[in-house]
């Protein structure tokens, strides 16, 4: 591009911009293409990988993970990070179980937890966006603070109590809707995924959330409301956390406040190999649904082979970067 | 008044400004540490002190250089290299020629090396975002670890166990931080800014930007792998489980330090003294007898508030365009020029 002014002529690398943008469309498609290849690829290596049994608890296993997911991609559109995902999901399961047990209802429970996400948000959001603190450290001092205050409440974290069987039965693997064999738990996450498509296409919100993650400059100029946006984002991503906690409590039997650990990761994994930039700016919630469903289905074709637990978490590694290499930057010429 | 003073002040400023206000709280925390515990002033109480600290110390100046070099950079895979490093050494390099320094030490410093030139190259030339790729390696290094660690306990040679609570701890720290301020006075150490500001106006520049990043996550395993030999030292075993938890703590680390998590601003030295401030910040929590389940929610309290000050004192922020700190240090330059 010139320096002064709008081109009047096509770009000279004008074929290049063309085959980029050709080439953005097809990448698109790689997660995909990714998921069948692997679903071919366990059908033939795994035994009973195409049984009923693995299909379900793979559905069971891939909800937790794209409703844990729903708001971390929302945030990484922004241009952030969520690193206290962890913890709010092991405060939804440590709240819910323990609540329950202690004789609340299940909706004031519900309700307690939307309470708190909005305070979990105003603080992630609120202090990364207003003192423009990087959100990596804010989040990861946000978890700090949540795992610290769950500990206090629970005196260590492990504390006797039983979930409400309404959990227990949307996630065990055998349950069904009503006639169709699928567990309840899937349609929380049908559910889920709407809201977030919604508010991602749909709504002001949304286009705000494009707008800063792409260019949060042009977006100050174009009048969007910096700290309420970040705000109501990181609120989404602790809502989501917190409900990935609430329905584990019924896949986790009791109060577990470690059960989050692992989603720390595989939450940014499943964004990344759907193929969202941590840059900011594009991808949506789309493409983390087959993101979440494929770093499931290595995990699952990963246990099937008979690896270790220690070599699983290895080769999960490896397969992160070549599933990502589908979805690879420009070249730097490309951006001069 | 000497006039140079003040210009030597506004010198200081331009260089190691980004971490004035990791130094201030370093001082004040220093003071604190020593009344409430004045066993750390005696030389051992201060060399134990040390040995402990100088794994994390280590692995915070170990990811700058990758966070230097913008575009996202950061390398989480360092805190399990180290930890790796440990099982290496606990559970392979332990006797007879393998146990010695000369086979253990280019070992260690080796594998870093190919670690950072791997996640070097994935991010460059594959042009992956640095945190999936380390991400990615970071659960490659944490599995093999894992898979290759003998449970816990594993021997190590007497001559690394016998580093901790050392001054030769204290040599071996000392001596990579004196490597990297070497560096610093290279062409290289320019480039690496000028990539990590900028890396568009970089390769327009004629540099070579892949090379230069490359370099920086090489840099960063080698000191990785010092840390991992320190680390090796502190616990005198193989133990593959202590590595990950320094992940997130020296990315802190950093960002206390003030270097940008965008690339471009900092320095290794801003890092070494906010992994300082963490340590001693964990110090007189315990020594305040904080109890043991609110030890988090005052550390993730006092890491925000700390980044939020840092924000407003040091770097740019919205409202204050050139930061307190740089407006008050080019006043007194200003006026020491002027008498």
């Amino acid at each position: 591009m010139s320096a002064g002014g709008l081109p009047l002529h096509r770009p000279a690398n004008w074929a290049r911009l063309r085959s980029a943008v050709r080439r953005e469309q097809l990448t698109s498609l790689a997660p995909l293409a990714a998921l069948g290849v692997l679903f071919l690829v366990g059908w033939i290596v795994v035994d009973g990988f195409v049984s009923r049994n693995n299909i379900e608890s793979s559905l069971v296993l891939s909800s937790f993970l794209g409703i844990s997911a729903a708001g971390q991609t929302l945030v990484v559109i922004l241009g952030g990070i969520d690193l206290s995902v962890a913890a709010t999901i092991g405060f939804g399961e440590v709240a819910m179980t323990v609540l329950y047990s202690q004789g609340f209802e299940v909706w004031e429970v519900l309700l307690l937890l939307a309470g708190c996400a909005i305070v979990i948000g105003a603080v992630n959001g609120g202090i990364a966006s207003v003192f423009r603190v990087p959100p990596l450290i804010v989040s990861l001092g946000g978890g700090f603070m949540i795992t610290g205050g769950v500990l206090m409440w629970t005196s260590g974290g492990a504390t006797q109590g039983t979930a409400p069987q309404e959990f227990v039965t949307m996630t065990s693997i055998g349950s069904t809707i009503g006639p169709i064999p699928v567990p309840p738990i899937v349609l929380v996450w049908i559910a889920t995924a709407a809201v977030v498509l919604v508010i991602q296409r749909f709504t002001t919100l949304g286009r705000n959330i494009y707008a800063l993650g792409s260019n949060p400059e042009a977006a100050r100029l174009a009048l969007v409301q910096r700290n309420r946006v970040w705000i109501a984002v990181y609120t989404l991503s602790a809502a989501s956390g917190l409900l990935s906690g609430v329905l584990l409590s019924g896949f986790a039997g009791g109060a577990d406040f470690t059960v989050g650990q692992p989603y720390l990761f595989d939450s940014i994994a499943a964004v990344v190999v759907g193929g969202t930039s941590l840059l900011g700016g594009s991808g949506g919630y789309g493409r983390t649904i087959v993101g979440a469903l494929v770093v499931n289905e290595i995990g699952t074709i990963l246990v099937g082979v008979g690896f270790d637990a220690a070599l699983q978490e290895a080769m999960l590694g490896v397969f992160i970067v070549l599933v990502a290499l589908a979805g690879r930057e420009q070249h730097l010429r490309t951006r001069v | 008044m000497t006039v140079w003073l003040p210009r030597f002040g506004w010198f200081l400023f331009r260089r190691y400004g980004y971490a004035a206000f990791a130094t201030f709280v370093f001082v004040g925390l220093l003071i604190a540490n020593a009344v409430l515990d004045p066993v750390l002033a005696t030389s051992t109480g201060f060399l134990d002190a040390f040995s402990t600290f100088a794994p994390l110390v280590l692995l915070a100046a170990a990811v700058t250089p990758s966070v230097l070099s913008g575009h996202g950079g950061i390398d989480l895979s360092l805190g399990p290299f180290a930890g790796f490093c440990t099982v290496l050494i606990g559970t392979y390099l332990n006797t007879g020629v393998l146990g010695q320094a000369y086979v253990v030490v280019p070992v260690v410093l080796g594998m870093g090396l190919v670690l950072g030139l791997v996640n070097g190259v994935i991010v460059t030339i594959g042009r992956l975002q640095p945190i999936v790729v380390t991400l990615g390696t970071y659960l490659i290094v944490t599995g093999l670890a894992d898979h290759y660690s003998p449970g816990s306990g594993g021997t190590v040679p007497g001559w690394i166990s016998a580093i901790s609570g050392s001054w030769s701890d204290v040599g071996i720290a000392g001596g990579a931080v004196v490597a990297w301020l070497a560096l610093t006075r290279t062409h290289y150490y320019r480039w690496l800014l000028a990539v990590g500001r900028d890396d568009r106006t970089a390769y327009a520049s004629g540099m070579s930007v892949a090379a230069i990043r490359t370099t920086a996550y090489v840099i960063g395993g080698m000191l990785a792998g010092v840390a991992g030999l320190l680390l090796t030292a502190l616990i005198s075993g193989s133990d593959s489980t202590v590595g990950p938890n320094y992940t997130l703590t020296s990315i802190a680390a950093v960002a206390l330090g003030g270097t940008s998590l965008a690339g471009g601003a900092g320095g290794l030295l801003g890092s070494v003294v906010g992994a300082l401030d963490i340590f001693f910040i964990e110090n007189l929590l315990t020594l305040a007898n904080v109890p043991i389940f609110s030890l988090s929610l005052a550390y993730g309290s006092i890491l925000v508030v700390a980044m939020v000050i840092n924000g407003v004192v040091g770097r740019q922020s919205g409202r204050l365009p050139h930061g307190l700190l740089r407006t008050t240090a080019q006043f007194v330059a200003d006026v020491g020029d002027a008498t």
